[in-house]
């Protein structure tokens, strides 16, 4: 254990006693110490230590109080801004943020809040495990009894995906009160709140519920699979996948019914999920992650619609941004609904929100004004078949369907998506997939990712001038986009030569960027410069064949799935190491060096881009 | 290309008692009627299809044939020509694909031609293929002529028809003609069809005349005898 990094509170501890130095020289200077993570003025931690900091109102005086003298006690502000503008901190969001230590002994990352959510800190997160269940009043006035965390004193391995998750961007941020006295705060991404615990703990109590019910037979048989599979781990998920399909598939041949098949199938997912799902320091949990890199630029390239192909009228577009918001937030709950059945009805339903959604909206307008002021581009894509006596019925098809499921992906970033794609093709029972509208539903959606990996700017018309610009605005400010984008522009031509199958598409995407107007082929070739200087002294490395998309793999069937490790190859971005810095304490002298070299490195690229 | 081995592909659809499933997919570019033909075909039962809940992407509908019951699982997909690198992932596994293209729009029977030569290249050797002239109620706009296409579609061995999906004209004949090579056949003798037997045509129909060629001439007992016009109950063919 002692070759392990330092712990999150251990580096928070070192650099507690430096700032300790600096509290003193720069007495109540808050821009000292405030320096790196920008919290705008209408940020909920903004409004939250404003709403503190206010002497007049007499409310929180308690909770100041024990921020001010409670060395365990720390205050959690999220740099996020609420939707509402006129949003009111109230003395429950308060009490939700502030979190207090189990002792002052460093081997303990657990805290509980002053509302009664639980947690720990965890590599740079805060994870929420659940609600603690008695009274807590008694934390106001008294330390923390250890007895109240003894019930979760808990191994980390079961920590599953699915907990509510805050990432920490700041962790000892000193900040002046009241009568400039300073406390430490935590900068946190976005708020922390009891209702979503709440809610995460009722779908999980749900689940289990569903599983009570099988006490039969086939229970304990389920039970004997799991111990025996906890035992002997297969290496890998793919040897994991026939384990349990091989399991289910004897209890059918047993004549167990389809019903029974399928709660068990949930139940098993249930029990050792951590050991189903894709290893978090995998290579898949990588490809997740590129994954979400680019669908983060896609939306910084704010693609629309229109680029896949489906013109709105401008009213039209609201209603649209309402349905895939709809549609999203079923993809959102997929990384935390553990069955596999459960997760590809996720898939079905929000297939089933877009087309009723748009059904509906186009008979509305078809009965507003039959002079069709509808879409060009929507009444094509509609199916139609007109019946003497009734009305007209039409239907959404894969025209409409397949762009409007792209774009909810991507306005909705789903975490590990491809990953939860994959554990619906591994355990789901065969022969619910090989057929049936649900089977359908999955290939599209693998279908849209093998898409959004794929794809080029160019070819989807994202217009090079605003790449350009967004290149300029974010390359001080975040380097993990600019690192994104970069990814995004090589991949493009490269992945597609790769791929046999798709060869014809190579040529298509040729022809539509020798037709971009030449302005645009400047930007572009300015862009694909940025790219490659960095990485190597060959300029032309950018066709080199260093990239795999998932497409491959999911072309293939279960059995013969074999997964490219590949990684692509990618412009050095900025060093990590010194982005996952959370301060300036961590920097040794030799580091400095270091970061110097690097900064000239990256100067020169964005001056040769012409950025600069 | 590398054929997986035909029985894998067949085997999970034959199955006495149950329907036959059989996975068809729809190709051929935007607008040119591809769900207005299936929407026809299943419009009669379109009410009572609890298990198809996402509009025109994906419908089924039985069939009766003769002492079988199909149960077709049709697969639409997106015609845009930027989606076109997708379109293995759909027609992996399928068991026939209707290829459509617009009788007066000449670009989608070139890119109808396409797909075919897609599909026989890299789709299941077992698959059957149908091409489908689709509008035939704008006769007066052709530009496909139904000699051109027949022609093709015979020296290819597809199944060929024209057809109207706003007037339901051949809509029910182009899959009843499909459903023919899922019918009346041991399993064993089964497989030997689907193998041998899949690329030859069964039916063509065009705006002129109806014909079927019944019995192709180089399989004898493989292939599904005589088409007749015995019309069934309670089904949508």
């Amino acid at each position: 254990n002692n070759n392990e990094p330092p712990t999150f509170l251990q580096r928070i501890a070192s650099a507690d006693s430096i700032l300790g130095v600096t509290k003193q020289r720069s007495s109540s200077n808050l821009s000292t110490t405030s320096f790196s993570i920008p919290m705008p003025t209408n940020s909920w931690g903004m409004l939250a230590l404003t709403k503190l900091q206010d002497e007049q109102d007499g409310e929180l005086d308690d909770i100041v109080d024990l921020l001010l003298t409670r060395d365990k006690a720390i205050l959690l502000l999220p740099v996020s801004t609420p939707s509402h503008p006129s949003t009111i901190i109230d003395r429950e969001f308060i009490m939700d943020h502030v979190v207090v230590y189990k002792d002052k002994q460093k081997d303990s990352n657990q805290v509980i809040a002053l509302s009664g959510i639980r947690g720990l800190f965890q590599k740079d997160q805060f994870i929420a495990l659940g609600i603690f269940p008695f009274e807590i009043s008694s934390l106001m006035t008294e330390e923390p009894k250890k007895s109240m965390f003894d019930s979760f004193n808990l191994d980390p391995c079961s920590i599953t995906p699915d907990h509510p998750k805050y990432n920490i961007l700041a962790s000892h941020v000193q900040l002046p009160l009241r009568n400039d006295k300073l406390i430490t705060v935590m900068l946190i991404q976005r708020p922390l709140s009891k209702k979503e615990v709440l809610e995460w703990i009722d779908t999980k109590a749900k689940n289990v519920k569903s599983i009570e019910s099988t006490s039969d037979a086939c229970s304990s048989k389920a039970d004997k699979f799991i111990k025996k599979f906890k035992k002997s781990r297969p290496k890998n998920t793919e040897a994991a996948s026939n384990k349990l399909l091989d399991f289910l598939d004897d209890l059918r041949d047993e004549g167990v019914e389809k019903e029974r098949l399928d709660v068990i199938e949930t139940y098993i997912c249930n029990q050792i999920y951590d050991e189903l799902f894709t290893n978090p320091d995998g290579d898949e949990a990588m490809q997740d992650e590129a994954l979400e890199s680019r669908i983060a630029a896609l939306n910084l390239l704010d693609l629309s619609l229109e680029h896949l192909g489906v013109l709105l009228q401008p009213d039209e577009i609201e209603k649209m941004n309402d349905i895939v918001k709809l549609a999203g937030s079923q993809l959102q709950q997929l990384n935390t609904i553990m069955g596999a059945k459960e997760k590809l009805n996720t898939l079905v339903k929000t297939h089933e929100i877009i087309v009723h959604a748009i059904e509906e909206f186009a008979k509305r307008n078809q009965t507003l004004d039959t002079d069709a002021e509808v879409v060009q581009e929507m009444k094509h894509a509609m199916s139609t078949v007109e019946e003497p006596q009734r009305t007209e019925l039409s239907s959404v098809n894969a025209d409409i369907l397949l762009p409007v499921l792209i774009f909810t992906i991507v306005k909705s970033n789903p975490t590990n998506f491809l990953s939860n794609l994959r554990f619906i093709q591994r355990y789901r029972r065969s022969e619910e997939l090989l057929s049936g509208q649900a089977s359908y539903c999955l290939t599209n959606m693998m279908a849209s990712v093998s898409f959004l990996e794929t794809t080029n700017l160019v070819g989807l018309g994202l217009s090079a001038d605003r790449v350009y610009r967004i290149v300029s605005d974010v390359v001080d400010g975040s380097y993990k986009v600019f690192d994104g984008i970069g990814k995004f522009w090589q991949r493009n031509t490269q992945e597609l030569e790769n791929s046999k199958t798709v060869t014809g598409l190579v040529n298509r995407v040729r022809k539509v960027s020798d037709a971009a107007q030449p302005m645009i082929k400047e930007g572009l070739s300015e862009l694909k410069e940025m790219t490659t200087t960095s990485t190597t002294t060959k300029p032309s490395s950018i066709h080199s064949d260093s990239t795999t998309s998932s497409l491959p793999s999911f072309m293939e069937g279960r059995n013969n799935r074999t997964i490219k490790n590949k990684t692509p190859l990618m412009v050095d971005g900025p060093i990590s190491k010194f982005l996952d810095m959370k301060s300036v304490d961590e920097l040794t002298i030799g580091d400095v060096t270091v970061l110097l070299a690097d900064y000239k490195r990256l100067s020169a690229i964005i001056k040769q881009a012409g950025l600069a | 290309m590398t054929a997986e081995p035909t029985i894998t592909r067949v085997t999970p659809f034959i199955s006495y008692g149950k329907p036959t499933k059989v996975k068809l997919v729809l190709l051929g570019e935007s607008a040119v009627g591809k769900s207005s033909l299936v929407l026809r075909f299943v419009h009669k039962q379109y009410n009572e299809n609890r298990d198809a809940t996402i509009g025109a992407a994906f419908l089924s509908q039985k069939c009766q044939l003769e002492d079988r019951v199909i149960k077709f699982e049709i697969w639409d997909t997106a015609g845009q020509e930027r989606f076109h690198s997708l379109a293995p992932m759909y027609y992996r596994n399928a068991q026939s694909a209707i290829v459509v293209y617009d009788i007066t729009q000449y670009a989608s029977y070139e890119r109808a031609k396409q797909w075919v030569k897609e599909l026989l290249k890299q789709a299941a050797d077992s698959i059957v293929i149908a091409l489908v002239g689709n509008k035939l109620d704008l006769e007066e706009n052709r530009q496909v002529p139904s000699e051109e296409a027949t022609t093709y579609a015979l020296s290819n061995q597809l199944i060929f028809h024209e057809t109207s999906a706003k007037d339901a004209i051949h809509v029910d004949e182009l899959f009843k003609s499909i459903g023919k090579y899922y019918s009346r056949v041991s399993p064993k003798h089964f497989i030997l069809t689907i193998t041998l037997g899949a690329r030859i045509p069964l039916s063509i129909s065009t705006a002129e005349d109806t014909f079927s060629i019944n019995k192709p001439s180089h399989i004898d007992l493989n292939t599904p005898t005589t088409i007749t016009s015995k019309k069934t109950k309670n089904c949508a063919c």
